[in-house]
């Protein structure tokens, strides 16, 4: 059974097999709830009082926080560009910890922080701004969550920003802020809108850290997610249509990335230093 | 040079892959033996309404320490999604449900239900009253953070007609997707007021504190429990049977 080696790589099979399983694992459950979608179903459900709502808080919310993410993630992910040595590599498991924390812990973590009888939180509360509870600590949470990816997704851009560009501006007389808009940030904006792309998509995803901190009420804090998780209970074919929805706008933002997503990380130029990319 | 790199990178991923297949299919070696080869080591797990948890919980301990190679899982949630779940498939031998509705939406895999505790709802507030909650009434008032349990799940329902019978619109900040939830934001001090099963909030003291509702609530909650036939409609185990008899007498006596 052997069979004439004319090229350097071959298939062994037993990795093949498992791939196979692996990627089942990953398609199956999304395959089968898209078959068992009531679709007939699907016009009135979407336009529920608590669907509409839910969708509605969905985009607001997570246009939000994918927007905050974009103003504070990529001065975040250029000043970790610019560091080097142990300080950097600190801030970035930092940045990178809401990554792999469990979201619940995230809320918890919210609430220590901004709950009422947090200090942070009572001084905000002494001034009016209420975040648990509220669509505020939604797109809190969602931001805590999502930023992460848009700072790693930028921080790995900046990193692959040819020095000798940046020089040569620097050389033709362009202070440190003017290098930065005219040189590096062209340079790094298609990592932009792929990092964006991405928090936003995890903003919309956003469950647990987001019922734990800013708990569930319909047109206040209760977003698709939550919406599904709790239609679950009452009535199956209700969460099963708006679980659809969130797999239809996952799906677009990836087949939109796949256009962006090569161009931003992936270094065209100087190919060899590929460092401080996502978590792999 | 980049070539190079990505060689390395695929073969360092196939070790990776193949190191969590081995320990996949090492796990399951164990675990496969074990059982065929009669060790007496066994799990059962019990789907249980989240507020009944913690008193359930201590039947779990005595009834595994009866029992030797027996360990007890729980898995609590609110009653209506572990009735889902057990609909679904899931391999529970034990559900005790909040209320008849859950236990009736299972069918045929409940074997004989029968009643095992009785509750009621209260109004439960943090140590202290911080939101100085009196009346059911208060509810509805203005500035104070009010909880229940969302809509179709059985806390939320209780709390409903609580309210309703006593002509109150609460204004509500939070539907919670189960008691436990909800009284961990009681606990954490987020809540100012929540309607939650007396039971529950006597077991969180001194952290949360009842209130009595007023207008009184004649509102009565039953916790049923059955052993569960399998998914494939195989007989209760004799764990399964054993955990009712013994949640019988120590949860109702």
């Amino acid at each position: 059974m052997t069979r004439p080696v004319t090229r350097p790589v071959t298939r062994p099979v037993v990795p093949v097999v498992l791939a196979v399983v692996g990627a089942a694992v990953l398609v199956v459950p999304v395959a089968s709830l898209l078959v068992r979608v009531p679709w007939s179903d699907a016009v009135p459900v979407l336009s529920s009082p608590v669907a509409r709502d839910a969708l509605a808080l969905s985009l607001l919310t997570s246009v939000t926080a994918a927007a905050l993410s974009v103003v504070l993630g990529v001065p975040l992910g250029w000043l970790l560009s610019t560091g080097r040595g142990r300080v950097a590599a600190v801030g970035r498991a930092v940045v990178l910890l809401p990554i792999v924390l469990p979201p619940v812990v995230g809320g918890v973590a919210l609430l220590a922080a901004f709950g009422r009888n947090a200090p942070v939180g009572r001084a905000l509360d002494g001034v009016g701004v209420v975040l648990p509870f509220s669509a505020a600590g939604v797109v809190l949470a969602q931001l805590f969550v999502a930023m992460p990816f848009l700072v790693v997704t930028v921080e790995a851009a900046f990193r692959e920003v040819d020095p000798r560009r940046t020089e040569a501006a620097t050389t033709l007389g362009a202070g440190g802020w003017r290098v930065l808009a005219r040189v590096t940030l062209p340079a790094v904006a298609p990592a932009v809108l792929a990092g964006a792309a991405l928090a936003w998509a995890r903003a919309l995803g956003e469950f647990g850290a987001t019922i734990t901190f800013a708990g569930n009420l319909q047109g206040r804090t209760q977003t698709l997610p939550l919406a599904v998780y709790l239609g679950a209970q009452t009535d199956p074919g209700t969460a099963l249509v708006m679980s659809a929805l969130l797999v239809v706008v996952s799906l677009a933002v990836l087949v939109v990335l796949r256009g962006r997503w090569l161009p931003g990380v992936e270094p065209l130029r100087a190919p060899a230093r590929a460092r401080g990319r996502r978590t792999g | 040079m980049s070539g190079v790199r990505r060689t390395v990178t695929a073969r360092r991923s196939w070790c990776a892959a193949f190191l969590v297949a081995s320990l996949v299919i090492g796990a399951c070696g164990v675990d496969g033996t074990g059982g065929a080869t009669g060790d007496r080591r066994r799990t059962l797990v019990v789907a249980v309404a989240a507020s009944l948890a913690a008193p359930v919980e201590r039947v779990a301990t005595r009834l595994e320490a009866e029992r030797p190679g027996l360990e007890v899982q729980l898995n609590p949630a609110a009653s209506s999604t572990l009735a889902r779940q057990i609909a679904e498939g899931s391999p529970a031998g034990v559900f005790i449900s909040a209320g008849p509705g859950p236990m009736a939406a299972i069918g045929d895999r409940a074997v004989d239900p029968r009643v095992v505790a009785a509750d009621d709802l209260v109004l439960a507030v943090p140590a202290g009253n911080p939101g100085s909650v009196r009346t059911t009434a208060d509810l509805s008032r203005p500035g104070l953070r009010v909880g229940w349990c969302a809509p179709g799940v059985p806390c939320g329902e209780y709390a409903r007609t609580m309210v309703g019978q006593a002509g109150v619109a609460p204004s509500v900040d939070t539907e919670e997707p189960d008691a436990g939830s909800l009284l961990a934001k009681v606990r954490a001090r987020e809540l100012d007021v929540a309607v939650l099963y007396r039971a529950q909030v006597l077991a969180a003291a001194p952290d949360v504190e009842v209130v009595e509702p007023d207008p009184p609530s004649d509102v009565r909650v039953e916790y049923l429990i059955a052993a569960l036939r399998g998914p494939d409609g195989s007989a209760p185990t004799d764990d399964a049977v054993a955990f009712v008899d013994r949640a019988g007498d120590d949860l109702s006596g």
